[in-house]
């Protein structure tokens, strides 16, 4: 679980407010889409989240623990996949599988498992041994996820997870995303793509200029929206007010 | 030319801007005050290694000016950092001109080779400016002063000091671009940048080391009259090794009187000739050494069964590994790392092997030495082979982009530092270990003496470790384009050189005068700076331990 509270985050010493009292919670076994134009603020929400960015004001709670009192806790309860797949290029992509192994703590019968699994699904097992150097930005973006996935997280925090992704491995990480949510876990990503929140996320966040414009199902924002015939219209009613 | 000076002034802004360029951190009022604090106790720190290079400057002009040759004093500066710009140019030039990462944003855009490699050029010579200036311009000013220069002198230094690189970064350039040509044609192109690196910096130093002076083996008489009658006899004979030295001390001394509108001449038609070689070999090279540089060679594998994994390592030798990796597999990493931790012992091999005649007195001296003052000597030594590589001091700059992880990992701060500590001192310990090695080879050194230098040597290494982590958790620069940005132009890796070497001076210092004026036996002095060095380290270590928490949450990416 995930609950914001009144979460400020401003640059420039507060000349530029990127989130502005923010207050919202994600429950467990939910998949909670997080949209809003360039610039709106849901990085700078997912960084504070994942605690790459503190914030000026509010709290963060993850499943009961404050994120900033007990980060350790908190971290290990966490898997993050950054907008920009940025990862050690100089080590091979199962150097990176085995660190990430190690300071998550996953058994090693545990992560050749899943690395074989989603390897083999992400077509990644012939450049497992290979520099990631040597890899695409969606290579990159999958050996991120396998990482993510061998961690075994409570909770997955995503920024903007299907750009770059092949439609194969797009539709593999949708079912990563459900099938983290079916075991009662929860789930947190940001997007762009309005077709993906619309079938994907039990409830949308609408962020626009720092603040939540709307939160809640879809049906429930096509209830508070004049013109509910889709996500992408709610979306541009409620950004462009 | 428009082009060059747009390209120019971007790159200038992206490389010296560094506020900007900074990993953002939060810092309340206390805070900024504790950071004058430090400024200013670096600054302290400075005097006294200042306060040394002034003291030498003066001894060596007292000991050249009754003989006439004061003017050598100018050509051993300029000739010292002419050759340092030579050796060391080479991993600024290869790190900006092909592994900077704007080099994938200016290849697509409508702008020449040359005048990429122009704009590149000129970044890396006002980088240069900023290297050299704290060496030479106290030289300069300071001789000025003693010599009594007339007021043509004051008006030719700022020129003189802007030319001074520019012919030894324009041969270093022309000598890469080649280079890197070369290593493009082959599938193993990082080992090569490293081989090949290595390799011209021995094709600039050994010739140092080859050269016999003729001078040197025998003088006849005409030659000696020459020398004493000369105020320039000991310039030639100093800047024979590189010429370019001697040109810019003569336009320097004289202006364009005394034919030293000759050596002007020489000056100029030699950068002129440089230049344009640079232009048309980086017109023709540049670009095939560029385009792929950063590809690396992929064997495709057929499935690898099983899976070669890790049993689940401890975190700490988790860490201690990625550091490892990620620094032996970067190039420039490895050359300004491990490799130039391996530099001064290897030097000193050089010198001692080539120049046994000059250094016979040091030798028989080391030798003859008591034991506990030897061990001090070695002491130094080994500090000095094990600090100045800059591992710890760009430990947390040198993760870039790559911080991310750290921040978000589940491993609490203070076990990563100690898999940073253990990285940074396996790199000091190649660096004592091969300064060890070479004393054994080349001194008759009684095995106490290096077992106490040593022990000295260890503490301190530990110590200086410490601190450079503490001040590159303070401000890490985390955002850089260049490697060669992320250490040996890093000021966090500057500041821990000197301080270092203002503790190393200090307490040489107090040790010569507690020596000469017996104000304490040998034995009480050796046991005062290892427990100096012992508080030193548990001081820097505690106070490492206790902030660093503090200092990496404050760090935001």
């Amino acid at each position: 679980m995930i609950e914001l509270k009144n979460l400020s985050k401003s640059y420039n010493k507060g000349k530029v407010k990127a989130v502005n009292n923010l207050s919202l919670t994600v429950q467990p076994g939910e998949i909670f889409g997080f949209l809003g134009p360039n610039g709106a603020g849901k990085t700078t929400t997912i960084k504070m989240i994942v605690g790459l960015l503190k914030p000026d004001k509010g709290s963060i709670m993850l499943n009961g623990l404050c994120n900033q009192g007990h980060p350790l806790k908190c971290k290990s309860m966490i898997a993050y996949i950054p907008e920009d797949p940025e990862i050690y290029d100089r080590l091979t992509g199962l150097e990176y599988i085995n660190f990430i192994g190690d300071v998550y703590g996953t058994p090693a019968k545990v992560r050749t498992t899943l690395t074989e699994k989603w390897s083999e699904i992400f077509g990644l097992t012939n450049a497992i041994n290979q520099s990631i150097k040597s890899y695409s930005h969606g290579m990159r973006q999958k050996i991120i996820l396998i990482g993510a996935i061998i961690a075994r997280p409570e909770i997955f925090i995503l920024d903007e997870p299907l750009t770059g992704l092949d439609p194969k491995s797009a539709h593999s990480l949708k079912e990563i995303m459900h099938e983290h949510c079916k075991q009662g876990k929860t789930l947190f990503f940001s997007t762009h793509i309005m077709e993906v929140a619309e079938k994907l996320c039990d409830r949308i966040g609408i962020i626009n200029n720092g603040e939540l414009m709307a939160c809640g199902t879809m049906d429930e924002l096509k209830y508070m929206s004049k013109n509910s015939e889709s996500l992408e219209n709610i979306f541009l009613e409620i950004t462009e007010k | 030319m428009k082009k060059v000076l747009t390209l120019l002034k971007v790159m200038l802004k992206v490389n010296f801007l560094f506020p900007a360029l900074r990993g953002r951190t939060i810092y309340k009022k206390k805070e900024r005050i504790n950071i004058i604090i430090l400024k200013v106790i670096l600054f302290v720190i400075a005097f006294p290694l200042f306060y040394a290079y002034l003291f030498i400057i003066r001894k060596l002009f007292e000991l050249l000016q009754p003989i006439g040759q004061a003017n050598a004093l100018l050509t051993l500066g300029i000739l010292i950092t002419q050759v340092l710009i030579l050796i060391f140019g080479i991993f600024s030039i290869v790190s900006i001109f092909y592994l900077s990462k704007d080099m994938e944003l200016l290849i697509p855009l409508p702008i020449k080779p040359h005048q990429v490699i122009l704009s590149k050029y000129f970044t890396v010579l006002v980088n240069e400016y900023f290297v050299i200036a704290p060496f030479i311009l106290p030289l300069f000013i300071y001789y000025g002063i003693l010599a009594n220069v007339e007021v043509g002198y004051w008006l030719r230094l700022p020129f003189v000091f802007l030319f001074i690189p520019i012919i030894p970064l324009a041969i270093t350039s022309l000598l890469v671009v080649v280079m890197m040509r070369l290593i493009n044609f082959s599938k193993h192109k990082d080992k090569l940048i490293i081989i090949g690196s290595l390799l011209m910096m021995l094709l600039i130093i050994i010739p140092q080391f080859l050269a016999k002076p003729s001078e040197n083996s025998g003088l006849n008489n005409e030659q000696v009259v020459n020398f004493f009658t000369s105020n320039d006899g000991l310039v030639k004979m100093i800047g024979n090794k590189f010429p370019p030295a001697i040109w810019i001390t003569r336009s320097f001394i004289y202006g364009f009187s005394n034919n030293a509108y000759i050596d002007q001449i020489l000056f100029y038609t030699i950068s002129v000739l440089l230049f344009v070689s640079l232009i048309l070999l980086g017109e023709k090279l540049f670009y095939k050494g560029l385009i792929g540089i950063n590809e690396i060679s992929v064997t495709p594998h057929k499935r690898i069964k099983p899976l070669p994994f890790s049993d689940g390592a401890h975190q700490v030798s988790s860490i201690f590994l990625r550091e490892l990796r990620m620094m032996n597999r970067t190039p420039m990493f490895l050359l300004n790392g491990v490799i130039s931790s391996l530099f001064i012992p290897v030097f000193m091999f050089f010198i001692i092997i080539f120049k046994t005649g000059e250094f016979g007195f040091f030798i028989s001296a080391m030798e003859k030495e008591n034991l506990l003052m030897t061990s001090l000597y070695l002491a130094a030594f080994f500090i000095l082979c094990g600090g100045l590589n800059g591992t710890s001091a760009s430990s947390f700059s040198r993760e870039g982009k790559y911080f991310w992880i750290s921040k978000v990992i589940p491993v609490s701060y203070i076990t990563q530092i100690k898999g940073k500590f253990l990285h940074a001192l396996a790199v000091s310990s190649l660096g004592i270990i091969g300064g060890a090695i070479v004393t054994l080879i080349l001194f008759k050194i009684n095995l106490i003496s290096l077992l106490l230098g040593l022990l000295i040597a260890i503490i301190g290494t530990i110590a200086f470790i410490a601190i450079g982590f503490s001040l590159d958790s303070r401000k890490p620069l985390l955002d850089w384009i260049s490697y060669q940005k992320a250490m040996k132009q890093n000021m966090n890796v500057f500041f821990h050189i000197l301080i270092e070497f203002a503790i190393l001076f200090c307490l040489g210092y107090s040790t010569v005068i507690a020596v000469n004026k017996k104000i304490a036996p040998l034995y009480i002095i050796y046991l005062f700076i290892l427990i100096f060095f012992i508080l030193l380290a548990i001081i820097a270590i505690l106070y490492l331990l206790k902030t660093v928490e503090k200092k990496y949450t404050k760090i935001e990416i």
